[in-house]
């Protein structure tokens, strides 16, 4: 396992400026995205899981701008700062598709109605490889085939509205892998689907990940999936990452009062309806008038005044980093927490 | 396509009948006889009151009222659009005289609209707030406001007589039959005729460019690289003409009764200008006829908009 | 601690300043209602407000601006360039031109105005209950309207204008006819989206008459866009006035109108030499229209939910 990062992101802040009104989306994130690994992020809506994903990609909107912080991309022959590359330019134009690659919540909504999904896979192979034209049509409904659309040299001259919820994903996944990138960002891209077919997408993107060792960075809302398919995960509250580490310790060790108590507030599978859930008390703060320092302060059960100045980095190991002043009182009151793996059971056979 | 096409053809025909029905409705309610202007005007001249009236019997003219309109849809549809009041030439010569010269100048004016106001909407979406964007809206505004005729005398002063650039009226000089050699004739009326619908199309390709550009396809276009200029036209633009392309459709009414007046100031020989001539002189079974046609020119075009609408767009269904 | 390196654009130091605002607390949310403050910052539609005003309230006043006399003729002084005595000069048969210009107004902004309500009336009526009752009634009267909007506008108007001869009456009675068919389907389109709304159903669960529900409950709230639309048929109505009285065929030639005024001045001679007959004149319609266009645009943006603030 090649434990040199693909993407560093050091301390990101990304504004978004609406209404002549400053939003602090991310307060200075830092993590790092490996071959061969899949992070995940999760967050409740609005934490800014998305505009990360945004900002590595350099597809923020007009009204929005990265800080201060940078996003390094450390490619085959050289690092690559992408936070200084013009929007739109050459450089993060060449990347976008043949290194990065995303794929969207809605697949019905991220597919141009109007144009064949072949002939958008193929846009793609246009433009990132010197393949002519019979090749790349091919090449089209080779994807397909292996992202397991049936028909395949039917399904490439269909329309997204002619295809089905999930095969449509994975026409998508099929235009982001098409020119195996080393980093492949999914945002949500099973919300918009039925269950059954959540389980299908997510199996494709585990395969995908393991052939062609690809970084994978997964934004999610749901715990169940990070213990599910995380290597890593980071946990986001309010623009900053409270904790982060392989997924397997963080599951066992939280370390946020934010982390343990979203581990206490979902039900697990097959532990029966005498489970004893805890949502978690307040709500989230709006972003425009929000507490001063740790922004989960309100909420929490280990607050003090040193929580009114944003706690720094700390690590509990090698791995596993935390945000708080009081994780270690966190950790003290943990009573067990639910096994999330343990309680899964294969959905699909 | 086929089937829709037809589809939609024989859709047109009872509207087209009811509308032939209230146009000879028009007739009746029209001073003097409604149908005798469908027979040959020589025929008409110098009789004595008793060959008349065996005329009227022989035509049907004293026939109950809807067999006379029967009689007379059936004349039109074999090609006899009668007599003009004013001079007895056939209503039909008139027709196939002036028709040319309005399709051209229609057809000039929808082009130079279409694209012109294509392209300053997508600049103005594509710079939007900047000073261009700004600027164009008001010139488009002002486009809308300004009475055509108005327009058509402030250019004639000053293309026309100011700086003798363009001709001052009228469609080509004897033997300037290829479009060409006139286009000069073309130009000024054309444009001014175009204005409106310039401003209309200008404004609908801004805000459709617009609302195109937040949808998330667009995204994902930039999010595989492509340069700019590809995610606004290749998937920008291309999603966002089908709703020109049905207000192009809801306007070409406007053109054709703009004609009317541009035609007049510019002394351009076409059908809007017979129309006028023939309300002034009422001439109505000229006046007549030329509402009808008109009609049924604005139901071809819609036609055409519909299916166009259909190819464009993959997701309206043909069935 | 900025450590952008890159180069720095107009939006950035936008941005700049917003952020400092932000930090040193100063942002905070407005309390006057949205709507207004939309309106009132939309200089366009301010500016078109005053325009409009100018010119209504000047032709409304008329007497209070000019002591002549619109229909006075005075053979002595023909064709006299602009001047103080006569600001936009006189006609060829002496009469002062900014005394037409201004009487002329109460005609054309009369016909104009009376036109677009007219129309919405008879619109509003039969859309707002086709729309909420559907059935035979509602297909009938679309089809009516829709024989309507297969003519070009203005050559419906000149054919009627032939059949049914000229006059004041009868003009604004047919751009009546000829206009209550998108007034119509507007009103009929709010109608189709309303009536599926909860309170509809309750309404009628109450046992409240269709005409009561419709008229009185139903139609205030699909009044904006029509508010919009008559606004901006009277921009309409007074330019198709304009070019029929410019035709000869609109308002009989003895009152004045914008459209009248005009007429006496297309040929050449007049188009060159007498400007002041016509360019004037011209201004003027266009300058209103535009103002009225303005200011209903505004309105539009205004009540569109789907704008952006």
């Amino acid at each position: 396992m090649d434990m040199k990062p693909v993407i560093t992101v050091d301390n990101l802040r990304t504004y978004f400026y609406n209404d002549k009104r400053c939003n602090k989306v991310l307060n200075g994130i830092s993590f790092k995205l490996y071959k061969g690994r899949t992070l995940c992020v999760v967050g409740e809506s609005g934490c800014g899981k998305s505009v990360t994903a945004s900002s590595i990609m350099q597809l923020l909107p007009v009204l929005s701008r990265i800080e201060s912080g940078s996003i390094t991309y450390h490619g085959d022959k050289n690092d690559i700062r992408i936070d200084q590359l013009e929007r739109n330019g050459k450089t993060i134009r060449k990347l976008r598709g043949s290194d990065l690659a995303m794929i969207f919540q809605d697949p019905m909504t991220a597919l141009n109605p109007v144009y064949t999904i072949g002939w958008q896979i193929m846009e793609n192979l246009k433009y990132h490889t010197t393949l002519n034209l019979k090749e790349r049509r091919k090449k089209a409904i080779e994807l397909l085939e292996q992202m397991g659309v049936s028909n395949p040299g039917k399904r490439v001259d269909q329309y997204p509205h002619e295809l089905s919820g999930g095969m449509r994903q994975r026409a998508m996944i099929a235009m982001a892998m098409s020119c195996n990138p080393k980093i492949l960002i999914a945002d949500e891209p099973t919300t918009a689907l039925d269950v059954t077919i959540q389980a299908q997408i997510f199996e494709l993107i585990t395969k995908l990940k393991s052939e062609h060792d690809t970084a994978v960075m997964l934004i999610t809302h749901d715990m169940g999936v990070v213990s599910e398919l995380a290597d890593d995960v980071a946990v986001m509250y309010m623009g900053n990452i409270v904790e982060q580490g392989p997924v397997r310790e963080v599951l066992k060790n939280p370390s946020h009062p934010y982390t343990s108590a979203l581990l206490r507030s979902i039900p697990v599978l097959h532990q029966g309806a005498s489970q004893d859930l805890q949502p978690i008390r307040g709500v989230t703060p709006d972003p425009f008038d929000r507490p001063t320092g740790c922004q989960f302060g309100p909420r929490c059960d280990f607050y003090t005044e040193q929580c009114t100045q944003m706690p720094d980095e700390s690590a509990v190991d090698a791995t596993h980093s935390v945000r708080c002043w009081h994780a270690d009182a966190c950790r003290a009151a943990q009573k067990p927490v639910p096994d999330h793996a343990a309680g899964q059971q294969p959905v699909v056979q | 396509m086929l089937k829709f096409s037809l589809k939609k053809i024989l859709a047109m025909i009872p509207m087209a009948l009811v509308i032939s029905f209230l146009i000879y409705l028009g007739l009746e309610l029209t001073p003097g006889d409604a149908v005798s202007y469908m027979i040959p005007p020589d025929q008409l001249a110098n009789v004595s009151p008793e060959k008349l009236e065996a005329i009227r019997e022989l035509y049907g003219l004293n026939d109950p009222f809807i067999v006379r309109y029967f009689r007379w849809l059936i004349q039109m549809l074999q090609g006899n659009f009668g007599f003009s009041l004013t001079n007895g030439v056939p209503i039909k010569k008139i027709l196939l005289e002036t028709y040319p010269a309005t399709l051209e100048l229609s057809v000039a004016a929808l082009l130079i609209s279409t694209l012109l106001g294509s392209f300053l909407g997508i600049v103005s979406a594509i710079r939007r707030g900047s000073i261009a964007d700004n600027a164009l809206t008001v010139a488009g505004m002002l486009g809308v406001s300004i009475p055509q005729f108005f327009l058509g005398m402030v250019s004639i002063l000053l293309f026309a007589l100011q700086l003798k650039w363009l001709p001052i009226g009228g469609r080509m000089l004897p033997g300037q039959t290829d479009l060409l050699s006139h286009i000069r004739f073309l130009i000024l009326p054309a444009l001014v005729l175009g204005v409106t619908l310039t401003a209309g199309v200008m404004r609908y390709s801004r805000s459709s460019m617009l609302d195109t550009m937040n949808k998330d396809y667009i995204r994902t276009a930039r999010s595989k690289g492509l340069p700019e200029w590809r995610v606004n036209l290749i998937h920008g633009f291309r999603v966002a003409i089908t709703p020109v392309v049905v207000l192009i459709g809801f306007r070409l009414p406007m053109l054709i009764g703009g004609s009317v007046v541009i035609e007049t100031i510019f002394q351009w020989p076409g059908i809007g200008n017979a129309f006028n001539m023939a309300v002034r002189g009422q001439n109505y079974p000229l006046v007549m006829t030329i509402a009808l046609f008109s009609v049924f020119a604005v139901l071809i075009a819609s036609l055409l908009v519909d299916i166009l609408t259909a190819a464009l767009d993959p997701r309206v269904k043909l069935h | 601690m900025f450590t952008l390196t890159r180069t720095r654009t107009r939006l950035d130091r936008q941005f700049d300043r917003i952020r400092d605002l932000e930090e040193a607390g100063l942002n905070k949310k407005s309390t006057t209602s949205r709507a207004l403050r939309k309106l009132l910052n939309n200089r366009l539609a301010m500016f078109g407000l005053a325009i409009f005003l100018i010119i209504l309230l000047s032709s409304a006043f008329a007497p209070l601006l000019t002591s002549y006399d619109p229909l006075g003729v005075d053979m002595r002084s023909i064709l006299k360039k602009p001047s103080l005595l006569h600001l936009f000069g006189t006609d060829k048969l002496g009469r002062d031109v900014f005394t037409r210009v201004l009487y002329g107004g109460r005609i054309s902004i009369f016909v104009g105005l009376g036109s677009a309500l007219g129309a919405a009336s008879i619109g509003v009526l039969l859309g707002a209950y086709g729309g909420y009752k559907g059935g035979w009634f509602d297909k009938t009267v679309i089809r009516f309207s829709e024989i309507f909007m297969s003519f070009p506008q203005l050559i419906l108007v000149m054919m009627l204008v032939s059949i049914f001869g000229q006059g004041l009456s009868n003009l604004m009675i047919i751009f009546i006819i000829t206009g209550w068919g998108s007034v119509y389907r507007l009103t009929r389109a709010r109608m189709l989206s309303l009536r599926e709304e909860e309170y509809v159903q309750s309404l009628k669960s109450f046992g409240l008459n269709d005409f009561i529900i419709c008229y009185k409950h139903i139609l205030p709230n699909a009044i904006s866009p029509i508010v919009v639309n008559i606004t901006l048929s009277t921009a309409m109505f007074i330019l198709e006035e304009s070019a029929l009285s410019f035709l000869g065929l609109g308002v009989p030639l003895e009152i004045a109108t914008w459209g009248n005024i005009l007429n006496a001045s297309q040929d050449l001679f007049t188009l060159q030499n007498t400007w002041w007959l016509w360019l004037p004149v011209g201004v003027t319609i266009s300058l209103f229209v535009m103002s009225i266009n303005f200011v209903g645009d505004g309105l539009r943006d205004t009540t569109d939910p789907t704008q952006q603030g």
